[in-house]
Protein backbone atom coordinates (compact mmCIF):
# COMPACT_ATOMS: atom_id res chain seq x y z
CA UNK A 1 0.00 0.00 0.00
CA UNK A 2 0.96 3.68 -0.62
CA UNK A 3 2.12 5.81 2.51
CA UNK A 4 -0.50 7.34 4.02
CA UNK A 5 0.39 10.90 5.59
CA UNK A 6 0.62 9.93 9.68
CA UNK A 7 -2.04 10.22 12.28
CA UNK A 8 0.20 13.80 13.23
CA UNK A 9 -0.88 15.43 10.40
CA UNK A 10 -4.61 14.56 10.84
CA UNK A 11 -7.83 14.53 12.80
CA UNK A 12 -9.12 10.92 11.94
CA UNK A 13 -7.69 10.95 8.30
CA UNK A 14 -8.24 13.96 7.00
CA UNK A 15 -5.90 15.32 4.99
CA UNK A 16 -6.80 19.03 5.44
CA UNK A 17 -9.43 18.85 8.80
CA UNK A 18 -12.08 21.01 8.13
CA UNK A 19 -15.27 22.10 10.96
CA UNK A 20 -18.52 22.40 10.51
CA UNK A 21 -20.60 25.26 11.47
CA UNK A 22 -24.28 25.03 11.42
CA UNK A 23 -26.95 25.19 13.27
CA UNK A 24 -26.70 22.33 15.77
CA UNK A 25 -22.56 21.46 15.27
CA UNK A 26 -21.63 22.24 18.52
CA UNK A 27 -19.29 20.57 20.77
CA UNK A 28 -20.17 16.73 21.65
CA UNK A 29 -19.03 14.28 24.32
CA UNK A 30 -18.50 11.04 22.53
CA UNK A 31 -15.91 9.06 23.97
CA UNK A 32 -13.75 8.39 21.17
CA UNK A 33 -14.56 11.52 19.07
CA UNK A 34 -12.99 14.79 18.46
CA UNK A 35 -15.44 16.98 19.79
CA UNK A 36 -16.84 18.93 16.78
CA UNK A 37 -18.48 17.15 13.76
CA UNK A 38 -15.45 17.06 10.74
CA UNK A 39 -16.50 18.33 7.56
CA UNK A 40 -15.43 16.51 4.15
CA UNK A 41 -17.69 17.93 2.16
CA UNK A 42 -19.60 16.33 -1.19
CA UNK A 43 -18.67 13.09 -1.69
CA UNK A 44 -19.36 9.77 -3.82
CA UNK A 45 -19.58 6.06 -3.03
CA UNK A 46 -16.76 4.34 -5.23
CA UNK A 47 -17.74 1.61 -7.18
CA UNK A 48 -15.90 -0.33 -9.30
CA UNK A 49 -17.88 0.64 -11.96
CA UNK A 50 -16.07 4.26 -11.84
CA UNK A 51 -12.85 3.23 -10.58
CA UNK A 52 -10.84 4.37 -13.88
CA UNK A 53 -13.29 7.12 -15.10
CA UNK A 54 -12.30 8.33 -11.12
CA UNK A 55 -8.51 8.18 -11.50
CA UNK A 56 -8.70 9.39 -15.40
CA UNK A 57 -10.63 12.26 -14.72
CA UNK A 58 -9.85 13.12 -10.87
CA UNK A 59 -13.83 14.34 -10.91
CA UNK A 60 -14.94 17.26 -8.49
CA UNK A 61 -15.60 15.07 -5.87
CA UNK A 62 -14.19 16.27 -2.25
CA UNK A 63 -14.16 12.43 -0.75
CA UNK A 64 -15.28 8.96 -1.42
CA UNK A 65 -17.21 6.11 0.83
CA UNK A 66 -15.26 2.60 0.27
CA UNK A 67 -17.42 -0.34 1.04
CA UNK A 68 -15.30 -1.95 3.21
CA UNK A 69 -15.68 -5.62 2.81
CA UNK A 70 -14.69 -4.71 -1.51
CA UNK A 71 -11.84 -4.48 0.12
CA UNK A 72 -10.95 -6.70 2.86
CA UNK A 73 -9.33 -9.05 0.13
CA UNK A 74 -5.62 -9.95 0.15
CA UNK A 75 -5.01 -8.55 -2.85
CA UNK A 76 -5.95 -7.82 -6.74
CA UNK A 77 -7.30 -4.75 -8.39
CA UNK A 78 -9.95 -3.50 -5.86
CA UNK A 79 -6.99 -2.56 -3.39
CA UNK A 80 -4.70 -1.22 -5.72
CA UNK A 81 -7.42 1.16 -6.98
CA UNK A 82 -8.22 2.08 -3.51
CA UNK A 83 -4.54 2.67 -2.74
CA UNK A 84 -4.24 4.88 -6.01
CA UNK A 85 -7.95 6.82 -4.77
CA UNK A 86 -6.25 7.11 -1.29
CA UNK A 87 -3.11 8.85 -2.73
CA UNK A 88 -5.51 12.18 -3.96
CA UNK A 89 -8.99 11.56 -1.99
CA UNK A 90 -10.33 11.36 1.39
CA UNK A 91 -12.29 8.18 2.24
CA UNK A 92 -14.17 6.67 4.92
CA UNK A 93 -15.51 3.28 5.44
CA UNK A 94 -19.18 2.30 5.01
CA UNK A 95 -19.30 -1.84 5.80
CA UNK A 96 -22.67 -3.81 5.87
CA UNK A 97 -21.56 -6.94 7.60
CA UNK A 98 -21.23 -5.53 11.14
CA UNK A 99 -24.50 -6.91 12.19
CA UNK A 100 -24.79 -4.93 15.36
CA UNK A 101 -28.12 -5.82 16.03
CA UNK A 102 -27.62 -9.99 15.72
CA UNK A 103 -27.72 -12.23 18.39
CA UNK A 104 -24.88 -13.79 17.59
CA UNK A 105 -21.93 -13.21 18.94
CA UNK A 106 -19.80 -10.38 16.98
CA UNK A 107 -17.55 -11.60 14.44
CA UNK A 108 -14.02 -10.50 16.01
CA UNK A 109 -12.44 -12.11 12.47
CA UNK A 110 -14.53 -9.30 10.53
CA UNK A 111 -13.12 -6.37 12.76
CA UNK A 112 -10.05 -7.76 12.70
CA UNK A 113 -10.24 -7.29 8.99
CA UNK A 114 -11.56 -3.59 9.91
CA UNK A 115 -9.64 -2.73 12.11
CA UNK A 116 -6.29 -3.75 9.45
CA UNK A 117 -8.03 -1.83 6.57
CA UNK A 118 -8.70 0.96 9.23
CA UNK A 119 -5.16 0.80 9.64
CA UNK A 120 -4.05 0.95 5.99
CA UNK A 121 -6.04 3.68 4.60
CA UNK A 122 -6.70 5.82 7.22
CA UNK A 123 -10.68 6.67 6.74
CA UNK A 124 -11.99 9.79 8.31
CA UNK A 125 -14.52 7.25 10.05
CA UNK A 126 -16.20 3.59 9.81
CA UNK A 127 -19.80 3.33 9.62
CA UNK A 128 -22.01 0.61 9.44
CA UNK A 129 -25.94 0.01 9.58
CA UNK A 130 -28.47 0.14 12.51
CA UNK A 131 -29.39 -3.73 11.69
CA UNK A 132 -29.04 -7.30 11.97
CA UNK A 133 -28.02 -9.44 8.83
CA UNK A 134 -28.27 -12.94 10.35
CA UNK A 135 -28.31 -15.40 13.44
CA UNK A 136 -27.23 -19.05 13.74
CA UNK A 137 -24.40 -18.37 11.40
CA UNK A 138 -26.95 -18.13 8.25
CA UNK A 139 -26.31 -14.91 6.28
CA UNK A 140 -29.01 -13.27 4.67
CA UNK A 141 -26.73 -11.07 3.09
CA UNK A 142 -29.84 -8.38 3.74
CA UNK A 143 -29.33 -5.23 6.38
CA UNK A 144 -32.81 -6.34 8.30
CA UNK A 145 -35.38 -4.24 11.07
CA UNK A 146 -35.08 -4.98 14.49
CA UNK A 147 -37.94 -4.19 16.83
CA UNK A 148 -37.53 -0.41 18.27
CA UNK A 149 -38.01 -1.88 21.90
CA UNK A 150 -35.47 -1.35 25.23
CA UNK A 151 -34.08 -4.71 24.87
CA UNK A 152 -32.62 -4.46 21.65
CA UNK A 153 -31.81 -1.06 22.25
CA UNK A 154 -29.48 -2.75 25.30
CA UNK A 155 -28.59 -5.36 22.87
CA UNK A 156 -27.46 -2.94 20.36
CA UNK A 157 -25.77 -0.67 22.85
CA UNK A 158 -23.59 -2.80 24.13
CA UNK A 159 -22.63 -4.16 21.37
CA UNK A 160 -21.62 -0.75 19.71
CA UNK A 161 -19.67 0.07 23.02
CA UNK A 162 -17.68 -3.63 22.12
CA UNK A 163 -17.26 -2.29 18.59
CA UNK A 164 -16.21 0.94 19.18
CA UNK A 165 -13.39 -0.30 22.20
CA UNK A 166 -12.26 -2.41 19.88
CA UNK A 167 -11.75 -0.19 17.08
CA UNK A 168 -10.52 2.76 19.40
CA UNK A 169 -12.78 4.88 17.28
CA UNK A 170 -16.63 6.13 17.07
CA UNK A 171 -18.40 4.58 14.61
CA UNK A 172 -21.29 5.56 12.77
CA UNK A 173 -24.49 3.51 11.72
CA UNK A 174 -26.96 4.21 9.29
CA UNK A 175 -30.93 3.76 9.07
CA UNK A 176 -32.58 1.30 7.44
CA UNK A 177 -35.12 1.34 4.39
CA UNK A 178 -37.66 -0.91 6.22
CA UNK A 179 -40.33 -3.17 5.07
CA UNK A 180 -42.03 -4.42 8.57
CA UNK A 181 -42.29 -3.18 12.05
CA UNK A 182 -43.05 -5.23 15.07
CA UNK A 183 -45.86 -5.29 17.28
CA UNK A 184 -43.46 -5.49 20.13
CA UNK A 185 -41.62 -1.78 19.04
CA UNK A 186 -42.51 0.81 21.82
CA UNK A 187 -41.29 4.09 19.92
CA UNK A 188 -40.68 5.29 16.46
CA UNK A 189 -37.54 4.44 14.36
CA UNK A 190 -36.42 7.96 15.33
CA UNK A 191 -36.25 7.49 19.03
CA UNK A 192 -34.42 4.06 18.74
CA UNK A 193 -31.93 5.57 15.91
CA UNK A 194 -31.44 8.41 18.78
CA UNK A 195 -31.50 6.30 21.80
CA UNK A 196 -28.43 3.99 20.83
CA UNK A 197 -26.47 6.88 19.36
CA UNK A 198 -27.16 8.80 22.80
CA UNK A 199 -26.47 5.79 25.15
CA UNK A 200 -22.98 3.86 22.79
CA UNK A 201 -22.00 6.99 21.98
CA UNK A 202 -22.12 6.47 18.36
CA UNK A 203 -22.70 8.73 15.38
CA UNK A 204 -25.65 8.86 12.99
CA UNK A 205 -24.86 8.50 8.99
CA UNK A 206 -28.79 9.67 8.07
CA UNK A 207 -29.53 8.10 4.89
CA UNK A 208 -32.57 10.69 3.73
CA UNK A 209 -33.62 8.50 0.87
CA UNK A 210 -34.18 5.66 3.57
CA UNK A 211 -36.25 7.60 5.57
CA UNK A 212 -38.37 8.57 2.75
CA UNK A 213 -38.69 4.79 1.79
CA UNK A 214 -40.04 3.78 5.29
CA UNK A 215 -42.17 7.07 5.96
CA UNK A 216 -44.32 5.85 2.75
CA UNK A 217 -43.91 2.17 4.01
CA UNK A 218 -45.00 2.60 7.52
CA UNK A 219 -47.04 5.90 7.17
CA UNK A 220 -45.13 8.49 9.33
CA UNK A 221 -44.24 12.20 8.74
CA UNK A 222 -40.63 11.84 7.20
CA UNK A 223 -40.40 15.31 9.06
CA UNK A 224 -40.95 14.03 12.10
CA UNK A 225 -38.28 11.80 11.85
CA UNK A 226 -35.83 14.31 11.02
CA UNK A 227 -37.22 16.54 14.04
CA UNK A 228 -36.60 13.31 16.49
CA UNK A 229 -32.78 12.84 15.74
CA UNK A 230 -30.27 14.97 17.59
CA UNK A 231 -28.08 17.07 15.47
CA UNK A 232 -24.69 16.67 17.41
CA UNK A 233 -24.90 13.03 16.33
CA UNK A 234 -25.29 12.82 12.35
CA UNK A 235 -22.04 13.06 11.37
CA UNK A 236 -22.80 12.18 7.52
CA UNK A 237 -25.92 12.05 4.75
CA UNK A 238 -26.56 9.57 2.22
CA UNK A 239 -28.56 10.86 -0.78
CA UNK A 240 -30.24 7.71 -3.31
CA UNK A 241 -33.32 7.34 -5.32
CA UNK A 242 -36.00 4.09 -4.94
CA UNK A 243 -38.20 2.05 -6.96
CA UNK A 244 -41.72 3.44 -6.35
CA UNK A 245 -44.27 1.03 -6.39
CA UNK A 246 -47.64 3.21 -6.00
CA UNK A 247 -48.49 1.44 -2.45
CA UNK A 248 -44.93 1.37 -1.58
CA UNK A 249 -41.52 2.38 -2.18
CA UNK A 250 -38.48 -0.36 -2.22
CA UNK A 251 -34.75 0.92 -1.91
CA UNK A 252 -33.32 -0.26 -4.81
CA UNK A 253 -30.16 2.85 -5.19
CA UNK A 254 -30.73 2.54 -8.81
CA UNK A 255 -32.46 5.81 -9.34
CA UNK A 256 -31.43 9.53 -9.91
CA UNK A 257 -32.37 11.02 -6.21
CA UNK A 258 -36.20 11.87 -6.68
CA UNK A 259 -37.42 15.34 -5.99
CA UNK A 260 -39.36 14.40 -2.21
CA UNK A 261 -35.64 13.21 -1.60
CA UNK A 262 -34.01 16.48 -2.53
CA UNK A 263 -36.71 18.29 -0.47
CA UNK A 264 -36.30 16.41 3.19
CA UNK A 265 -32.42 16.39 2.16
CA UNK A 266 -32.79 20.75 2.05
CA UNK A 267 -35.05 20.49 5.29
CA UNK A 268 -32.33 18.06 7.00
CA UNK A 269 -29.23 20.47 6.85
CA UNK A 270 -31.12 23.38 7.89
CA UNK A 271 -31.79 21.46 10.86
CA UNK A 272 -28.55 19.54 11.37
CA UNK A 273 -26.23 22.13 9.42
CA UNK A 274 -23.07 21.52 7.59
CA UNK A 275 -23.46 17.43 7.34
CA UNK A 276 -20.80 15.90 5.26
CA UNK A 277 -23.17 14.74 1.83
CA UNK A 278 -22.75 12.01 -0.64
CA UNK A 279 -24.43 9.92 -3.48
CA UNK A 280 -24.94 6.67 -3.12
CA UNK A 281 -25.39 4.65 -6.07
CA UNK A 282 -25.93 0.96 -5.98
CA UNK A 283 -26.75 0.04 -9.31
CA UNK A 284 -28.12 0.83 -12.96
CA UNK A 285 -24.62 3.07 -13.15
CA UNK A 286 -25.34 6.62 -14.92
CA UNK A 287 -22.14 8.40 -16.73
CA UNK A 288 -20.16 9.71 -13.70
CA UNK A 289 -21.39 13.22 -15.27
CA UNK A 290 -24.53 12.59 -13.85
CA UNK A 291 -23.63 11.83 -10.05
CA UNK A 292 -21.40 14.79 -10.56
CA UNK A 293 -24.40 16.51 -11.54
CA UNK A 294 -26.07 15.48 -8.31
CA UNK A 295 -23.36 16.71 -6.14
CA UNK A 296 -23.87 19.73 -7.96
CA UNK A 297 -27.42 19.88 -6.48
CA UNK A 298 -26.73 18.95 -2.96
CA UNK A 299 -23.89 22.03 -3.21
CA UNK A 300 -26.75 24.00 -4.32
CA UNK A 301 -29.11 22.85 -1.88
CA UNK A 302 -26.45 23.86 0.84
CA UNK A 303 -26.62 27.50 -0.62
CA UNK A 304 -30.08 28.07 -0.52
CA UNK A 305 -30.39 26.69 3.00
CA UNK A 306 -27.45 29.30 4.09
CA UNK A 307 -25.53 26.20 5.67
CA UNK A 308 -21.39 27.41 5.97
CA UNK A 309 -18.65 24.84 6.95
CA UNK A 310 -15.28 26.26 7.08
CA UNK A 311 -13.70 26.58 3.66
CA UNK B 1 -46.37 0.30 19.24
CA UNK B 2 -46.87 -1.15 22.05
CA UNK B 3 -45.79 -1.59 26.28
CA UNK B 4 -43.79 -4.73 26.25
CA UNK B 5 -45.31 -7.48 26.67
CA UNK B 6 -44.85 -10.87 28.31
CA UNK B 7 -45.58 -12.55 24.76
CA UNK B 8 -43.28 -10.73 23.16
CA UNK B 9 -40.93 -13.09 21.24
CA UNK B 10 -37.29 -12.42 22.02
CA UNK B 11 -35.00 -10.95 19.70
CA UNK B 12 -32.87 -14.23 19.37
CA UNK B 13 -36.14 -15.75 18.83
CA UNK B 14 -38.02 -13.06 16.78
CA UNK B 15 -34.23 -13.82 14.17
CA UNK B 16 -34.82 -16.90 14.36
CA UNK B 17 -38.32 -16.74 12.92
CA UNK B 18 -37.46 -13.65 10.38
CA UNK B 19 -34.67 -16.13 8.52
CA UNK B 20 -36.98 -19.30 8.64
CA UNK B 21 -39.14 -16.93 6.68
CA UNK B 22 -36.45 -15.68 4.42
CA UNK B 23 -36.23 -19.52 3.73
CA UNK B 24 -39.47 -20.71 3.01
CA UNK B 25 -40.44 -21.90 5.94
CA UNK B 26 -43.12 -19.77 6.78
CA UNK B 27 -43.35 -19.52 10.71
CA UNK B 28 -46.93 -17.97 11.85
CA UNK B 29 -45.98 -16.41 15.01
CA UNK B 30 -44.00 -14.19 12.55
CA UNK B 31 -47.02 -13.04 10.97
CA UNK B 32 -48.59 -11.92 14.51
CA UNK B 33 -44.80 -10.73 15.57
CA UNK B 34 -45.69 -8.28 12.42
CA UNK B 35 -47.48 -4.82 13.01
CA UNK B 36 -50.16 -3.86 10.90
CA UNK B 37 -49.46 -0.60 9.37
CA UNK B 38 -49.81 1.20 5.97
CA UNK B 39 -47.98 -1.75 4.77
CA UNK B 40 -49.97 -5.15 4.98
CA UNK B 41 -47.63 -7.65 7.20
CA UNK B 42 -47.88 -10.24 4.34
CA UNK B 43 -46.51 -7.48 1.95
CA UNK B 44 -43.56 -6.51 3.58
CA UNK B 45 -42.64 -10.10 4.51
CA UNK B 46 -42.78 -11.12 1.05
CA UNK B 47 -40.44 -8.02 -0.14
CA UNK B 48 -37.95 -9.80 2.04
CA UNK B 49 -37.98 -13.05 1.06
CA UNK B 50 -38.17 -12.20 -2.74
CA UNK B 51 -34.61 -10.15 -2.08
CA UNK B 52 -33.38 -12.97 0.15
CA UNK B 53 -33.86 -15.73 -3.16
CA UNK B 54 -33.06 -12.97 -5.37
CA UNK B 55 -29.65 -11.80 -4.06
CA UNK B 56 -28.63 -15.55 -3.78
CA UNK B 57 -29.48 -16.69 -7.55
CA UNK B 58 -27.75 -13.01 -8.67
CA UNK B 59 -24.66 -14.01 -6.70
CA UNK B 60 -24.57 -17.25 -8.36
CA UNK B 61 -25.40 -15.95 -11.68
CA UNK B 62 -22.30 -13.66 -11.66
CA UNK B 63 -19.74 -16.30 -10.87
CA UNK B 64 -21.24 -18.70 -13.05
CA UNK B 65 -22.22 -17.21 -15.66
CA UNK B 66 -21.17 -20.24 -18.17
CA UNK B 67 -22.56 -23.01 -16.21
CA UNK B 68 -25.70 -20.39 -16.48
CA UNK B 69 -25.77 -20.39 -20.20
CA UNK B 70 -24.74 -23.94 -20.52
CA UNK B 71 -27.89 -24.92 -18.41
CA UNK B 72 -30.56 -23.27 -19.88
CA UNK B 73 -32.88 -20.89 -17.79
CA UNK B 74 -34.99 -24.19 -16.82
CA UNK B 75 -32.06 -26.33 -15.12
CA UNK B 76 -30.67 -23.30 -13.63
CA UNK B 77 -33.65 -22.03 -11.51
CA UNK B 78 -33.25 -25.92 -10.30
CA UNK B 79 -30.12 -25.55 -9.50
CA UNK B 80 -30.22 -22.54 -7.91
CA UNK B 81 -33.69 -23.48 -5.62
CA UNK B 82 -31.78 -26.09 -4.88
CA UNK B 83 -28.48 -25.16 -3.96
CA UNK B 84 -30.06 -22.37 -2.05
CA UNK B 85 -32.19 -24.63 -0.07
CA UNK B 86 -29.51 -27.02 1.19
CA UNK B 87 -26.64 -24.33 1.65
CA UNK B 88 -27.95 -21.15 3.55
CA UNK B 89 -25.20 -18.53 3.14
CA UNK B 90 -22.85 -19.05 6.15
CA UNK B 91 -20.13 -16.95 4.61
CA UNK B 92 -19.60 -13.15 4.95
CA UNK B 93 -19.41 -11.86 1.60
CA UNK B 94 -21.81 -13.44 -1.88
CA UNK B 95 -18.70 -13.77 -2.92
CA UNK B 96 -17.99 -16.90 -1.44
CA UNK B 97 -21.94 -18.42 -1.18
CA UNK B 98 -20.86 -20.56 -4.20
CA UNK B 99 -18.00 -21.94 -2.89
CA UNK B 100 -19.85 -25.31 -2.83
CA UNK B 101 -21.61 -25.58 -5.67
CA UNK B 102 -19.60 -27.92 -7.74
CA UNK B 103 -19.59 -30.26 -4.80
CA UNK B 104 -23.51 -30.01 -4.92
CA UNK B 105 -23.63 -30.19 -8.53
CA UNK B 106 -21.13 -33.77 -8.69
CA UNK B 107 -23.65 -35.49 -5.16
CA UNK B 108 -27.18 -33.92 -6.39
CA UNK B 109 -29.55 -36.68 -8.10
CA UNK B 110 -31.00 -34.62 -10.73
CA UNK B 111 -27.11 -33.61 -11.94
CA UNK B 112 -24.07 -36.05 -10.71
CA UNK B 113 -25.26 -37.92 -14.05
CA UNK B 114 -23.45 -34.91 -15.70
CA UNK B 115 -20.56 -34.70 -14.05
CA UNK B 116 -18.88 -32.12 -16.89
CA UNK B 117 -21.16 -29.62 -14.78
CA UNK B 118 -19.51 -30.19 -11.96
CA UNK B 119 -16.11 -29.22 -13.63
CA UNK B 120 -17.40 -26.63 -15.15
CA UNK B 121 -18.48 -25.01 -11.73
CA UNK B 122 -15.17 -25.75 -10.21
CA UNK B 123 -13.21 -24.49 -13.57
CA UNK B 124 -15.46 -21.10 -13.00
CA UNK B 125 -14.60 -20.98 -9.17
CA UNK B 126 -10.99 -21.50 -9.72
CA UNK B 127 -11.12 -18.53 -12.33
CA UNK B 128 -12.99 -16.27 -9.28
CA UNK B 129 -9.88 -17.85 -6.87
CA UNK B 130 -7.18 -17.00 -8.81
CA UNK B 131 -8.13 -13.84 -10.05
CA UNK B 132 -8.87 -12.32 -6.18
CA UNK B 133 -5.72 -14.01 -4.99
CA UNK B 134 -3.26 -12.40 -2.52
CA UNK B 135 -0.80 -9.92 -4.40
CA UNK B 136 2.59 -11.43 -5.09
CA UNK B 137 5.65 -10.65 -6.41
CA UNK B 138 7.36 -11.97 -9.59
CA UNK B 139 10.35 -14.00 -9.44
CA UNK B 140 12.69 -12.27 -12.42
CA UNK B 141 14.64 -15.22 -14.38
CA UNK B 142 18.47 -13.75 -14.37
CA UNK B 143 18.01 -13.83 -10.45
CA UNK B 144 18.10 -17.83 -10.76
CA UNK B 145 20.89 -16.89 -13.37
CA UNK B 146 22.98 -15.34 -9.98
CA UNK B 147 22.40 -18.29 -7.86
CA UNK B 148 25.85 -20.08 -7.75
CA UNK B 149 25.67 -23.64 -9.77
CA UNK B 150 26.49 -25.64 -6.63
CA UNK B 151 23.03 -24.55 -4.56
CA UNK B 152 21.01 -25.26 -7.65
CA UNK B 153 19.98 -28.61 -6.35
CA UNK B 154 18.58 -27.72 -3.28
CA UNK B 155 16.38 -24.51 -4.86
CA UNK B 156 12.77 -24.68 -4.60
CA UNK B 157 10.17 -22.40 -6.31
CA UNK B 158 7.45 -20.37 -4.55
CA UNK B 159 4.37 -20.58 -6.94
CA UNK B 160 2.82 -16.91 -7.61
CA UNK B 161 -0.11 -16.89 -5.26
CA UNK B 162 -3.06 -16.53 -8.22
CA UNK B 163 -1.81 -19.77 -9.35
CA UNK B 164 -4.47 -22.59 -9.19
CA UNK B 165 -4.38 -25.71 -11.49
CA UNK B 166 -7.75 -27.38 -12.88
CA UNK B 167 -7.73 -30.95 -13.82
CA UNK B 168 -10.02 -31.35 -16.75
CA UNK B 169 -11.32 -34.71 -18.17
CA UNK B 170 -14.61 -33.72 -18.75
CA UNK B 171 -14.57 -30.83 -21.34
CA UNK B 172 -15.00 -28.29 -18.88
CA UNK B 173 -12.59 -25.83 -20.20
CA UNK B 174 -13.77 -26.43 -24.01
CA UNK B 175 -17.51 -25.95 -22.61
CA UNK B 176 -16.12 -22.81 -21.41
CA UNK B 177 -14.49 -21.82 -24.17
CA UNK B 178 -17.06 -22.44 -26.55
CA UNK B 179 -19.90 -20.75 -24.66
CA UNK B 180 -17.37 -18.15 -24.28
CA UNK B 181 -17.40 -17.18 -27.62
CA UNK B 182 -20.70 -17.65 -28.19
CA UNK B 183 -20.71 -20.99 -30.03
CA UNK B 184 -22.51 -24.67 -29.53
CA UNK B 185 -20.89 -26.37 -26.95
CA UNK B 186 -19.21 -29.74 -27.54
CA UNK B 187 -21.50 -32.86 -27.64
CA UNK B 188 -19.29 -35.42 -26.16
CA UNK B 189 -18.56 -34.58 -22.52
CA UNK B 190 -17.63 -37.82 -21.95
CA UNK B 191 -13.94 -38.96 -20.33
CA UNK B 192 -10.74 -37.77 -21.73
CA UNK B 193 -7.51 -38.14 -21.01
CA UNK B 194 -6.99 -35.28 -17.82
CA UNK B 195 -5.38 -32.48 -19.04
CA UNK B 196 -4.04 -29.78 -16.31
CA UNK B 197 -5.06 -25.91 -17.33
CA UNK B 198 -2.73 -23.46 -15.14
CA UNK B 199 -5.15 -20.31 -14.11
CA UNK B 200 -3.21 -16.90 -13.10
CA UNK B 201 -3.73 -13.29 -12.95
CA UNK B 202 -0.74 -11.98 -15.04
CA UNK B 203 1.36 -8.87 -14.64
CA UNK B 204 -1.35 -6.48 -15.77
CA UNK B 205 -3.99 -7.91 -13.37
CA UNK B 206 -5.80 -9.57 -16.41
CA UNK B 207 -6.89 -13.32 -15.24
CA UNK B 208 -5.14 -16.08 -17.70
CA UNK B 209 -5.40 -20.04 -18.05
CA UNK B 210 -3.35 -22.45 -20.51
CA UNK B 211 -2.67 -26.18 -20.40
CA UNK B 212 -0.02 -27.75 -19.83
CA UNK B 213 1.50 -30.84 -21.36
CA UNK B 214 1.89 -34.53 -19.41
CA UNK B 215 5.83 -33.80 -18.46
CA UNK B 216 5.35 -29.96 -17.69
CA UNK B 217 2.42 -31.05 -15.96
CA UNK B 218 4.27 -33.20 -14.09
CA UNK B 219 6.48 -31.14 -13.28
CA UNK B 220 4.92 -28.03 -12.53
CA UNK B 221 3.02 -30.46 -9.81
CA UNK B 222 6.31 -31.21 -8.33
CA UNK B 223 7.36 -27.85 -7.99
CA UNK B 224 4.13 -26.51 -7.11
CA UNK B 225 4.41 -28.87 -4.08
CA UNK B 226 7.52 -27.58 -2.66
CA UNK B 227 10.14 -30.27 -5.12
CA UNK B 228 13.60 -28.70 -5.39
CA UNK B 229 15.42 -28.86 -8.45
CA UNK B 230 17.29 -31.44 -7.96
CA UNK B 231 13.47 -33.73 -7.24
CA UNK B 232 12.38 -32.32 -10.47
CA UNK B 233 15.29 -33.84 -12.18
CA UNK B 234 14.96 -36.89 -10.55
CA UNK B 235 11.30 -36.67 -11.85
CA UNK B 236 12.05 -35.96 -15.61
CA UNK B 237 14.98 -38.81 -15.72
CA UNK B 238 12.18 -41.50 -15.60
CA UNK B 239 10.86 -40.66 -18.85
CA UNK B 240 13.79 -38.75 -20.55
CA UNK B 241 17.63 -39.43 -21.10
CA UNK B 242 19.72 -38.39 -17.99
CA UNK B 243 21.48 -36.06 -19.89
CA UNK B 244 18.83 -33.90 -21.37
CA UNK B 245 17.11 -33.84 -18.16
CA UNK B 246 18.94 -30.42 -16.73
CA UNK B 247 17.93 -28.70 -19.98
CA UNK B 248 13.94 -29.73 -20.06
CA UNK B 249 14.23 -28.82 -16.47
CA UNK B 250 15.78 -25.50 -17.22
CA UNK B 251 13.36 -25.17 -20.23
CA UNK B 252 10.37 -25.19 -17.98
CA UNK B 253 11.18 -23.00 -14.89
CA UNK B 254 12.14 -20.49 -17.81
CA UNK B 255 8.73 -20.71 -19.53
CA UNK B 256 6.78 -20.63 -16.04
CA UNK B 257 8.96 -17.93 -14.87
CA UNK B 258 8.17 -15.93 -17.94
CA UNK B 259 4.51 -16.37 -17.62
CA UNK B 260 5.01 -14.79 -13.82
CA UNK B 261 3.96 -18.14 -12.29
CA UNK B 262 7.24 -17.85 -9.87
CA UNK B 263 7.52 -15.46 -7.12
CA UNK B 264 10.53 -16.34 -5.62
CA UNK B 265 13.97 -18.39 -5.92
CA UNK B 266 14.34 -19.98 -2.44
CA UNK B 267 18.00 -21.24 -2.69
CA UNK B 268 17.53 -23.45 0.72
CA UNK B 269 20.20 -20.69 2.26
CA UNK B 270 18.59 -17.40 1.17
CA UNK B 271 15.62 -16.23 -1.04
CA UNK B 272 16.38 -14.99 -4.42
CA UNK B 273 13.31 -12.70 -5.92
CA UNK B 274 11.46 -9.70 -4.75
CA UNK B 275 11.58 -9.78 -0.99
CA UNK B 276 7.84 -10.87 0.53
Amino acid sequence: MTTMPGPSTMQYGLLSPKTAQGPSAGPTTGGHAPVVRPWLGFGLGLRTHYFDDVLATAPNVDWFEVTSENFMVAGGKPRHYLSRIRERWPVVMHGVSLSIGSTDPLDMAYLRGLRELAREIQPAWISDHLCWTGVDGINSHDLLPLPYDEAAIAHVVSRVQQVQEFLGREILLENLSSYVEFRQSQMPEWEFVAEVARRAGSRILLDVNNIQVSARNQGFDPHDYLDGIPADRVWQIHLAGHSDYGDYCIDTHDHDVPVEVWALYERAIRTFGAVSTMIERDDDFPPLQDLLGELDQARGAFARANVTHDA
Amino acid sequence: MSAAGANDPSLAQLQRQFIAHLRGKPDATLQQAVDVGRLPAATGLRIYAHAYGARLREALGNDHPVLGTYLGDELWETLCSGYIDAHPSRVRSLRDFGNALPAYLAEAEQFRGHPQLAELARFERLLLDSFDAADDPRADWTQLQAIPPERWPSLRMRIHRSVRVHRASRGSVAIWRAIKADKAPPDDAGIEDAVDWVLWRDQDGVGRFRSLEHDSAAAFGCCKHSGSFAELCELMAISHPVDDVPVRVLGYLQDWCGQGWIAQWDAHDGAFGAPL
